[in-house]
């Protein structure tokens, strides 16, 4: 019995349709990896409430810079920004170190080749966050990198933001400060957005700050420097927030789509098996009975 | 006709608030309080919370803010942040940062905040120890940089603790 099933298989083979047994391989290779892709997803779905939680601190975090009124920009409506400032501008890209995470990667750097593109006339220097970023950037628009941060610890810390914006402030006369992330907008979307912050010049060129008294009130301008390396630090670690956020629900998707996939195909090569097994059988009945009757 | 129907709608509201003595009282009382708003990075301690008054360690020294005062925007030193709400008193320890305030509000944003109760004296006189001993013998400017600030931190802690080194 065991010799006919080989040999059948053998004759099968060479008519070039997949063996029984290989597609049994395919179906139990295909059910782990739906497994693998169903336990990712849960493990996302579960990092995913302590980012969203960490969002929200961060935004009470940030309350006081709402007064500021930063310009974000969706990269889609990047067509309505006419210019950059004048003199160096730096941009803070946030992505991540992981993939299998959608398309959140691929968005920012796009969104930073289309800005690159645009602008090219301008002074523009890009520092990158995360390891995915840093590879795609590299090809669209190496000549504009110019430091990466990668293999980082998660959660980012604000020490993280910190670093980062003082290797931003090392740059020389800087016109304006970019943080280009994926803004979370729920479970199923998030939106590639650049949010430009310019310098306090001095307390005279922004209205709010002009109202307010510093402390200590001899040194006004220092005040004024300091809490324009927070603003930014703040900022970035904003960004890196709503970035991490909008990259967990993405692979969340992702990894869900990935299981109905696997579990289509698993449906699909599950009927083939069937049919390949009935036809085996069928081909070893009609050799049996073709046997049995050259014997009459 | 307008301005008579108005003027007999207010006089008609101010009735109102006489003959409900609870309203007239709430309505001062919330005159006197001050929105507060006071957040690390990874916590969120306050937010547009009513309190009574709130002490603040500025840069020029240690000054108390109620409800009324100035708009001030001060760069804060590592101290202690006083919170008196209804008749308590809460502290916390804070690292720099910045607080702004306005006649209805202060928001205070820091990089570290943990509440006073929670620094461990041992502990704080023992980085102190680590510290002064690691700028002592620091063999770059770096280094001596990262002590002095370790040192800076301990002291702050000590001195909010009220310990002696």
């Amino acid at each position: 019995m065991m010799m006919s099933r080989t040999m059948a298989a053998a004759r099968v083979t060479r008519r070039g349709f997949a063996t029984e047994k290989e597609i049994a391989m395919r179906i139990s290779a295909t059910k782990n990896i739906k497994k693998i892709t169903s336990s990712m997803k849960m493990v996302s779905a579960s990092k995913l409430r302590g980012d969203q939680n960490r969002l929200e601190i961060s935004k009470i975090f940030c309350g006081w810079t709402s007064a500021l009124e930063a310009p974000s920009t969706a990269f889609e409506d990047l067509g309505t920004l006419e210019s950059l400032p004048e003199k160096k501008n730096v941009v803070v890209a946030i992505t991540s170190d992981k993939g299998l995470c959608g398309g959140v990667n691929s968005a920012i750097a796009r969104g930073l080749r289309t800005l690159v593109r645009k602008f090219d006339s301008a002074d523009l220097s890009v520092v990158c966050v995360g390891e995915k970023g840093r590879s795609q950037m590299r090809r669209m628009i190496g000549k504009k990198l110019d430091t990466c941060y990668t293999e980082l610890s998660l959660p980012f810390s604000f020490g993280l933001a910190s670093a980062v914006a003082s290797r931003v402030f090392d740059f020389e006369d800087i016109g304006a400060i970019h943080v280009a992330y994926n803004k979370f907008k729920s479970a199923i979307a998030y939106v590639p957005t650049l949010t430009t912050l310019s310098p306090f010049e001095d307390a005279g060129d922004n209205e709010t700050l002009q109202t307010y008294e510093f402390d200590p009130p001899e040194s006004k301008d220092a005040v004024l420097a300091n809490l324009y390396e927070y603003y930014v630090a703040s900022q970035i670690y904003y960004g890196m927030m709503e970035g991490a956020t909008s990259e967990q629900s993405s692979r969340m998707q992702a990894m869900e789509n990935a299981s109905k996939n696997a579990g289509e195909l698993i449906d699909k090569l599950t009927l083939l098996y069937n049919r390949a097994r009935q036809a085996r059988i069928t081909t070893e009945l009609i050799e049996i009975i073709s046997g049995a009757s050259a014997l009459d | 006709g307008e301005s008579r129907s108005s003027g007999g709608m207010w006089a008609l509201r101010r009735v109102a608030h006489s003959s409900s003595g609870t309203t007239v009282r709430r309505f001062s009382e919330a005159a006197t309080k001050l929105s507060f708003s006071f957040a690390a990075p990874h916590t969120s301690l306050y937010y547009k919370e009513a309190v009574d008054s709130v002490t603040l360690p500025g840069a020029s020294g240690e000054y108390g803010v109620t409800a009324g005062h100035s708009r001030i925007v001060d760069e804060l030193k590592p101290g202690v942040v006083s919170v008196v709400q209804g008749g308590t008193t809460t502290k916390y320890f804070v690292s720099g940062g910045f607080a702004f305030t306005d006649p209805e509000s202060t928001d205070v944003s820091v990089a570290e905040a943990v509440a006073l109760d929670d620094l461990d004296e041992a502990k704080v006189k023992a980085a102190y120890a680590t510290a002064t001993s690691a700028l002592a013998s620091a063999a770059d400017d770096d280094a001596k940089a990262a002590a002095a600030i370790q040192v800076d931190a301990a002291k702050a802690m000590a001195s909010a603790l009220g310990v002696a080194l």
